[in-house]
């Protein structure tokens, strides 16, 4: 289904886990495909430096889109993406709003 | 309050080139006389503005005038008073750390660290020391073509207390960021515009202060395609001739008399696709040289100027126009890149056009001859180490460079680092060059040096207010042409790996952050 606008929320409860860029940048495309092209991502629990070792790969991978990176903050009301560590790798939940 | 080190808020005594000097790291000069030389002060009013600044920083500042906010460019030497109460520190830098091309290969070549990052971390670090003690609440935001090298560089968001990334063109979202500012609403930490969001013709405000060296925009984007490079996915947009005569004004106004026309390609303003037109460019020439009495382009394609003077000898028109009593020759960065049809149809297939890829060494030849005969120099780039270069590719690019020897110019290559290993403090190992490679460093340094000594002796820096820079500049590449002379391939080759590890070495030590703790007193004092 696709976004009602080209704007995503992308929540990451913590920083994403080592290696899991590809994963994440695979979900951005999946919603680049339906329209989407801001992609706003709320860090929750944990620093934007620290979460860059995956994160920038993502961040600049798509020059086609903008990204915002916020720590912490209220829910935008968008479609949102939430991606958390699971064992192994990482848990993605996709809701529409 | 707007800002940026000494080595980008400077007007490179009114010449362009001079300012890439300051890439480099000091060398056969002590620094004072390196900064004296590529970065002098410029003059700044009663409040520490400066007459002159970059382009870029007046756009953020007229952005945030014109939306009513209290802004101003303020120069680096006169920060110590708005510092400790100022709301916002917004920066804009085009190389912050050294990691883009030429500075990258300064660093590599001579093992040292390049003076832009020396005098750029000593800036934000004096920023951040007065903002630790005395302006807490200050947000601080980094901007500007080279922003994403802060992604590269964490340590350095937390040393310097940067609050927010701002990655691309920002007139519209520095509004949106210092009004967040001023309501007290958390900032985001990082921010990129997507090519469709980026500002509208009628969104672009017109700078109202002078910009450095003339300098005014006729144009943003680029049609060619080119796999290196990010410029080519912004929308394409013509300023228009009032936009642009407005600037002109602001900086005739402000004393300039030469000046340079900023687009990635200059020839194909107002062009049919990539065909160059006559008419808008010798309407904007026209409206150019009503304001200034020389002038030169920023940067244009060699496959534009072989086509511009195919179909319509605009060269011959357009030098004409230039060139006459105040001015005898006029120049342009532009890029080679390569001079392996193969390998240009991989990584820039449009930038041959409207000719083929297959053309691609014939059209740089004919462009440089054509550049020589019109009195016009340009300053080409090669990229070395490109992926998928073969040995074939490289003495293709040998060959091309070899056929360009009686041409005015300067051409400079560029080692290619992939992004991703500018994350590893040892990214420079990641460079490694063949023996051909080392073979066409040699043949471009002896070139560039050689047409250097003729430029600046014939045309650059003439007049005797310029004599001593000239002199300077003429001591330096008459070294420099005596170390190129005795030099071999392998030499180069054995000078890199040498230059490689005292660059480990340095990095294993304490990162080279200065901290002129006498300095900042000092300043502090005066505020």
């Amino acid at each position: 289904m696709p976004p009602p606008t080209g704007d995503v929320e992308i929540v990451l409860e913590g920083c994403p886990p080592q290696g899991s860029a590809p994963k994440i940048s695979s979900i951005v495309s999946k919603w680049a495909r339906m329209g989407a092209y801001r992609f706003i991502f709320t860090i929750k629990g944990a620093r934007f430096e620290d979460c860059l070792d995956d994160l920038h790969d993502v961040i600049q991978s798509f020059i086609f889109a903008s990204f915002t990176v916020r720590e912490d903050g209220e829910p935008l009301g968008l479609p949102r993406i939430t991606v958390r560590s699971a064992n192994p790798g990482i848990e993605i939940v996709e809701e529409v709003t | 309050m707007i800002s940026v080190d000494r080595t980008l808020m400077s007007t490179h005594h009114d010449r362009e080139f001079v300012g890439f000097m300051t890439t480099g790291p000091p060398v056969i000069f002590p620094e004072k006389i390196w900064m004296w030389v590529s970065a002098p002060k410029v003059k700044v009013d009663g409040e520490g503005r400066p007459k002159f600044a970059s382009y870029g920083l007046r756009k953020i500042e007229v952005a945030l005038q014109d939306a009513g906010f209290k802004a101003a460019v303020i120069d680096p030497d006169s920060l110590g008073p708005y510092l400790k109460r100022a709301k916002a520190f917004l920066v804009g830098h085009h190389d912050y750390f050294a990691f883009n091309p030429p500075s990258s290969e300064w660093w590599l070549v001579t093992g040292k660290e390049p003076v832009n990052r020396r005098r750029l971390l000593e800036f934000m670090s004096r920023a951040a020391d007065v903002k630790r003690r005395w302006n807490q609440d200050m947000k601080t935001v980094v901007g500007g073509p080279s922003a994403w090298q802060w992604l590269y560089t964490p340590n350095y968001l937390d040393e310097f207390l940067v609050d927010t990334i701002v990655e691309g063109e920002a007139e519209k979202l520095v509004v949106r960021l210092a009004e967040a500012i001023l309501d007290g609403e958390p900032l985001p930490r990082y921010v990129s515009i997507a090519p469709r969001d980026s500002p509208r013709i009628e969104e672009i405000p017109t700078i109202k202060a002078a910009s450095v060296n003339g300098l005014v925009e006729i144009m943003r984007g680029c049609p060619r395609g080119c796999k290196f490079c990010n410029v080519t996915l912004r929308p394409l947009r013509m300023i228009p001739l009032d936009m642009i005569e407005e600037e002109l004004r602001v900086n005739a106004g402000a004393g300039i008399e030469s000046g340079v026309i900023h687009s990635e390609d200059v020839l194909l303003y107002g062009a049919d696709g990539i065909h160059p037109r006559p008419e808008p460019l010798i309407k904007l020439h026209r409206l150019v040289k009503r304001y200034y009495k020389a002038m030169a382009w920023s940067h244009a394609s060699l496959a534009a100027v072989v086509a511009a003077q195919r179909e319509h000898k605009l060269i011959t028109r357009l030098s004409e126009m230039i060139l006459g009593e105040n001015q005898d020759f006029t120049g342009f960065q532009t890029g080679i890149e390569t001079g392996s049809p193969r390998l240009a149809r991989a990584v820039m297939p449009a930038k041959a056009a409207p000719y083929p890829s297959e053309r691609w060494p014939e059209i740089v030849e004919e462009a440089f001859m054509i550049l020589h005969e019109h009195r016009i120099v340009p300053a080409a780039t090669l990229i070395v180490g490109l992926p998928g270069e073969t040995p074939d590719d490289v003495m293709k690019t040998i060959e091309l460079v070899e056929r360009l020897k009686p041409y005015r110019s300067m051409v400079v290559p560029m080692f290619f680092v992939p992004m991703g290993v500018l994350r590893r403090e040892d990214w420079f190992r990641s460079v490694n060059l063949t023996r051909d490679h080392a073979e066409l460093m040699l043949m471009t340094l002896r070139h560039s040096v050689r047409w250097a000594k003729d430029i600046i002796s014939t045309f650059y820096l003439r007049g005797a207010k310029l004599a001593p820079v000239r002199f300077l500049l003429s001591y330096f590449l008459g070294k420099v042409a005596k170390f190129a002379d005795g030099l071999t391939p392998d030499q180069i080759l054995d000078h890199i790996e040498e230059a490689k590890e005292r660059l480990a070495a340095s990095k294993a030590k304490e990162e080279p952050v200065i901290r002129p703790l006498a300095k900042l007193k000092a300043v502090l004092t005066h505020s």
